[in-house]
């Protein structure tokens, strides 16, 4: 197959204005922010029993990466995983100590905020429900610092890791020494993870060019305006794996895994067609099979693996899956030039295909017709 | 993560609702920007123009007490237009008394972008196509100034305009005094209303600020005047 420069353009286009079109609005990312802020005002506030602990409240997850998308039915919930991290020592805390204070918060938190449902006690977090209209809901995971204690076991176990400074410890009601004084607590490190899959995405680089390009400092960038052609990736990896998986939910593979092969993968492609296309052929050589089972190593955690409940039929279905997604999106370059296919593509990824139409050969596809304004009594220009 | 102030971010939402390439900008101290290809459609007297220009428009920190200013980003396109500030190339888009007033009607981004930003877009375009400015303008400086009060006070003596000025100054309204316009009749049967209306949309030492710009403007004329003489 010869593949002509222009369709790649298109089929890259394309691709653009798919993904574009899987970012949740603006003004959800405002709520979500507006939300984790307002559990931290809650906790830094004068009669907050958690002051003396200098409570820490941020996101993790798909929003943090830039990963986030829509959820795919309307009926769906926009999930929120935020941490909150106290100033607290596992020589004077139990982990179920440490759930119950956070506990006491959100609940009252809650019941300040008029909630019709009250917080649940979850196997590691508090999952809070927003009942107004916008199908929100938050799981909020309770955490203390442990860079320490997680060089200490990496070292005892002759692991290396990076990011060990944002290391924490979390609770678990299932683990063996909840309710006890002890050293050995969940790890997790939500902050580690985010700071090398930006490295990965090569986000600052990004950044310094968006904000390059529209004579703006760098600091002045909104992270989430810009999308590097691995976010892109991640996100339509997502959404297809969303659709291949609809009747199949117990086999869908979790974004975790989607996110951390592609970083894994990711060689610095220019445009997301490319990247898509290298991530899709080289993913799953970053599982590791022993014979027995398969890993994927957290890989800011070596002792973290998140296909640690991997059957031989979990590892089936990601293989058959990883397959389509390369033929559905090798396709793309075929087809990109014929609108009906170029349709029929994007409403296989459950996008409106009017949008697609419209939008293709335009050289922004955001700028759609303004409204004409119609000038009347308007002031009259002057000057200084 | 930056985060934007819940007002701002609400009205840089609504802009960008109807004009989707503008993009809010900041830091999280502020001051909050609005940068990208603003691409409009506007009629007048049934001609219509259709352009793209990218601007950024600068929120002050006190808005909106205080309104945006706006200038091209990146290009040149209009700067020719002798609306255009030579210093700062920032676009005059009214004097500042009369923007004021119109802005504390609907004070939002979006507002300001349809009755403001893209009338005065239209003259420009139009004025670099045609030569000539589809609807009136103000004279520069404080001939303008002048021309905008005497529109406002609803009089035609830049004397009056004056002793206005200067009651708008001090802020002290004598009512039993004769009003300055030469009604014959007391300030708080004549332009005791106007006055008290126009009062809130400027400071005493703005008011002050307008009344020596104008003077200023005076004493040159005259003086041409005994130059000529």
């Amino acid at each position: 197959m010869i593949i002509s420069s222009s369709q790649q353009k298109h089929a890259n286009k394309l691709l653009e204005n798919i993904s574009a079109d899987l970012d949740i609005s603006e003004s959800y990312f405002d709520k979500a922010v507006a939300r984790y802020q307002s559990i931290g005002d809650w906790l830094s506030r004068k009669e907050s029993s958690l002051l003396d602990f200098n409570p820490k409240v941020y996101p993790q997850g798909s929003l943090c990466l830039g990963t986030v998308i829509k959820p795919l039915s309307n009926a769906d919930d926009y999930d929120l995983d935020i941490v909150i991290e106290l100033d607290l020592s596992k020589k004077h805390v139990t982990q179920k100590r440490l759930k119950e204070l956070i506990g006491v918060e959100i609940i009252g938190y809650a019941k300040a905020h008029n909630m019709n449902h009250l917080p649940k006690n979850g196997k590691r977090c508090w999952a809070v429900e927003y009942a107004e209209g916008a199908n929100f809901h938050m799981d909020i995971l309770p955490s203390i610092p442990d860079a320490t204690g997680f060089r200490m076991l990496l070292e005892a176990k002759q692991m290396q890791s990076c990011h060990e400074d944002f290391a924490i410890s979390i609770t678990d009601k299932e683990w063996p020494n909840y309710n006890t004084i002890s050293q050995d607590w969940p790890q997790s490190n939500p902050k580690g993870y985010a700071a090398w899959f930006k490295e990965r995405t090569e986000l600052a680089r990004h950044i310094a060019v968006y904000a390059e390009s529209r004579g703006i400092s760098i600091d002045e960038v909104p992270e989430f305006r810009v999308k590097t052609p691995l976010q892109r990736a991640v996100q339509l990896l997502k959404r297809h794996r969303d659709l291949v998986f609809q009747k199949n939910g117990d086999f869908k593979p979790i974004s975790i895994i989607i996110t951390t092969l592609s970083a894994l993968a990711y060689k610095g492609e220019s445009d997301v067609l490319a990247a898509l296309s290298n991530i899709t052929s080289q993913m799953g050589r970053f599982i590791v099979f022993d014979g027995h089972r398969y890993s994927i190593k957290n890989p800011v955690n070596p002792l973290e693996d998140f296909a640690d409940r991997w059957s031989a039929a979990d590892a089936e279905h990601f293989f058959k899956w990883l397959k389509q997604a390369q033929k559905f999106f090798g396709s793309l370059l075929e087809f990109a030039d014929d609108e009906r296919s170029r349709v029929f593509l994007a409403e296989s990824l459950g996008m409106p295909s009017k949008r697609v139409a419209f939008s293709h050969g335009s050289e922004n596809s955001k700028i759609t017709c303004p409204p004409n304004r119609t000038i009347q009594n308007q002031p009259r220009a002057w000057r200084r | 993560m930056i985060t934007i102030p819940s007002q701002i971010g609400i009205q840089a939402n609504e802009l960008r609702a109807v004009y989707p390439a503008l993009e809010l900008f900041g830091k999280p101290s502020g001051p909050w920007k609005i940068i990208g290809p603003l691409r409009f459609t506007a009629t007048y007297n049934n001609e219509t123009l259709t352009k793209t220009i990218p601007v950024i428009i600068s929120i002050p920190s006190d808005f909106p007490k205080k309104l945006p200013t706006v200038k091209e980003h990146l290009s040149s396109l209009i700067t020719c237009f002798p609306h255009v500030n030579a210093d700062d190339k920032s676009f005059c888009l009214g004097t500042p008394i009369d923007l004021k007033i119109r802005f504390s009607k609907v004070p939002t981004l979006l507002f300001f972008v349809e009755e403001f930003l893209i009338p005065f877009l239209y003259s420009a375009f139009y004025w670099l196509e045609n030569g000539v400015m589809p609807f009136p303008d103000r004279d520069h400086g404080p001939l303008g100034l002048l021309q905008e009060y005497c529109s406002l006070f609803q009089v035609h003596d830049p004397k009056v305009v004056m002793s206005f000025l200067h009651i708008l100054s001090n802020k002290q309204f004598v009512y039993e005094k004769l009003c300055p316009c030469g009604s014959a009749k007391k300030l708080n049967e004549c332009h005791a209303t106007i006055l008290k209306n126009i009062s809130a949309y400027q400071t005493s030492s703005e008011f002050e600020y307008d009344w020596h710009s104008i003077n200023d403007l005076r004493k040159i004329i005259s003086f041409q005047h005994s130059q000529n003489r």
